[in-house]
């Protein structure tokens, strides 16, 4: 699958992980979710969070008692009862 | 100290103050994507409704804030406010407070200019007060400036006062001064290998085994010698040339009997528990001290008394001028009783016994008489001994 830039394209066809360039990751541990490289909050409720990610990527993550326990330009840290991730 | 959302603040927060800040809109998800571009740190951002979210920054972020949120035509209103100013204005309203924290800090300040323990290490022969004297002598004692002092002109007076010690080491450490000490060793006998002498000996005895290095040995195993009696002479003969005079080296191990006897005054009493006890307590600041107690009618000569310090500091870092004193007396109660000092002597005896040989003790016996009121103790041992000794 072609992605829509370069770096994309590359991270596909050599089987570079993808947070080296630039992508959307998440790392989670127990009520704690920690998402890098991220362009920002799309919409926010306790109950669902939607993140999105370079090149249209989108992440949607659905639970209870959401609350984002900090936040800077490249990473948040999502806590709550984690009950599922989608990815777009 | 907790935010108000109930989160444990770091240091950073608590000196720079955290606002906590209620956000009403429609776009309220952009001010925050805005802030964290803009570089704010955003913590605790909760969802509290449809367009409404909370959210604390650190209070030099909330012009910045304000400003983007009026861009966006949202609502900021503050919910609390904890460290940074809130505690500048707290400390401000009790001035005291800050006085004695100022004042405390200072007096912590001097008071750790000046020397409030000696700490000596490494001394086992030359006693504490020797070398506390001689660095008093070179300026180093409780209550001196330690920046006027010099660690190097210390030590050397300390070596030049003090023959004894091979080495030493004077750090200052704030108000504790550490000296190390090492002492010296005993040299070893150093002679010519052409000098003569003979090895005699030193007391009476029945040779139980010879060891001739250098010289020629003249008693055989069983032999009974006396004191003063040729062991290993330091005349070698010789069938082609004149006799070789040596000087005799060797070891001749023999059976001797040593008495011992000690002497002191009866009846001996022992000290029993259960006499009743009190303690008071003082206080010292600097060489000064504050007693908690005024002259009681106990005589204290009629009690035991154990007395404990405890220096204010913190191990190893420092030292306060300020020591806390207690004292414990308990009134002495005794029996008479003859056996403890009798099991004291004979352990006396015993070691100078083993101190005065160079050799083994086989087997010894305690005798103890009482007459005039005296107390005799004698200790008679059967030893294996190295009897050798040099005579020239």
């Amino acid at each position: 699958m072609r992605g829509n830039t370069i770096a994309g394209d590359l991270s596909e066809r050599l089987q570079l992980p993808g947070e080296a360039l630039g992508e959307l990751s998440v790392q989670t541990a127990g009520r704690m979710m920690l998402v890098e490289n991220h362009r920002g909050l799309l919409s926010f409720t306790d109950e669902s969070i939607v993140v999105a990610g370079a090149r249209g990527r989108r992440l949607t993550v659905r639970g209870t008692g959401l609350f984002v326990q900090a936040m800077t330009k490249k990473e948040m840290l999502i806590c709550g009862m984690l009950q599922a991730i989608e990815w777009d | 100290m907790r935010n108000a959302a109930g989160h444990r603040m770091g240091l950073n927060r608590i000196i720079h103050g955290a606002v906590r800040l209620e956000l009403t809109g429609a776009l309220v998800e952009e001010l925050v994507n805005d802030a964290a571009a803009a570089g704010i740190k955003l913590t605790d951002v909760e969802s509290r409704g449809a367009y409404v979210l909370r959210l604390t920054v650190d209070e030099r972020d909330l012009p910045a804030l304000r400003a983007m949120a009026e861009k966006r035509y949202l609502d900021v209103h503050q919910l609390a406010l904890r460290g940074g100013s809130e505690s500048r204005a707290m400390l401000r309203r009790r001035a005291g407070l800050l006085v004695l924290a100022a004042v405390t800090g200072m007096g912590l300040f001097l008071a750790s200019l000046f020397i409030w323990e000696v700490d000596i290490r490494g001394a086992e022969h030359v006693s504490r007060g020797r070398i506390l004297r001689a660095l008093e002598d070179s300026g180093l004692h409780y209550g001196s400036f330690w920046p006027a002092l010099s660690a190097g002109e210390i030590r050397n007076t300390l070596l030049l006062r003090l023959p004894e010690l091979a080495w030493a080491s004077v750090n200052l450490n704030g108000s504790r001064a550490e000296v190390l000490v090492l002492e010296r060793s005993e040299k070893p006998e150093i002679y010519q290998q052409t000098d003569f002498a003979d090895l005699t000996a030193k007391t009476a005895g029945i040779v139980t085994r010879t060891a001739v290095r250098n010289g020629k040995c003249t008693v055989m195993p069983g032999a009974l010698v006396t004191p003063g009696e040729l062991l290993i002479a330091g005349t070698v003969d010789s069938l082609t040339a004149e006799p070789r005079k040596v000087r005799a080296l060797g070891e001749i191990w023999a059976q001797t009997f040593h008495e011992c006897t000690a002497v002191c005054p009866l009846p001996e009493e022992r000290k029993t528990g259960g006499g009743r006890g009190f303690s008071r307590f003082a206080v010292k600041i600097g060489e000064k001290r504050v007693n908690f107690y005024i002259n009681s009618g106990n005589p204290i000569d009629e009690y035991d008394k154990i007395q404990y310090e405890i220096k204010l500091g913190v191990p190893g870092l420092f030292t306060l001028p300020v020591s806390l004193i207690g004292e414990i007396f308990t009134e002495i109660r005794t029996v008479p009783d003859a056996s403890t000092r009798t099991d004291e002597i004979t352990a006396r005896l015993k070691e100078t016994l083993r101190q005065g040989i160079e050799g083994e003790v086989l087997d010894e016996t305690a005798t103890v008489s009482e007459s005039d009121s005296l107390l005799t103790v004698t200790l008679r041992a059967r030893c294996e001994e190295n009897i050798a000794v040099l005579s020239k």
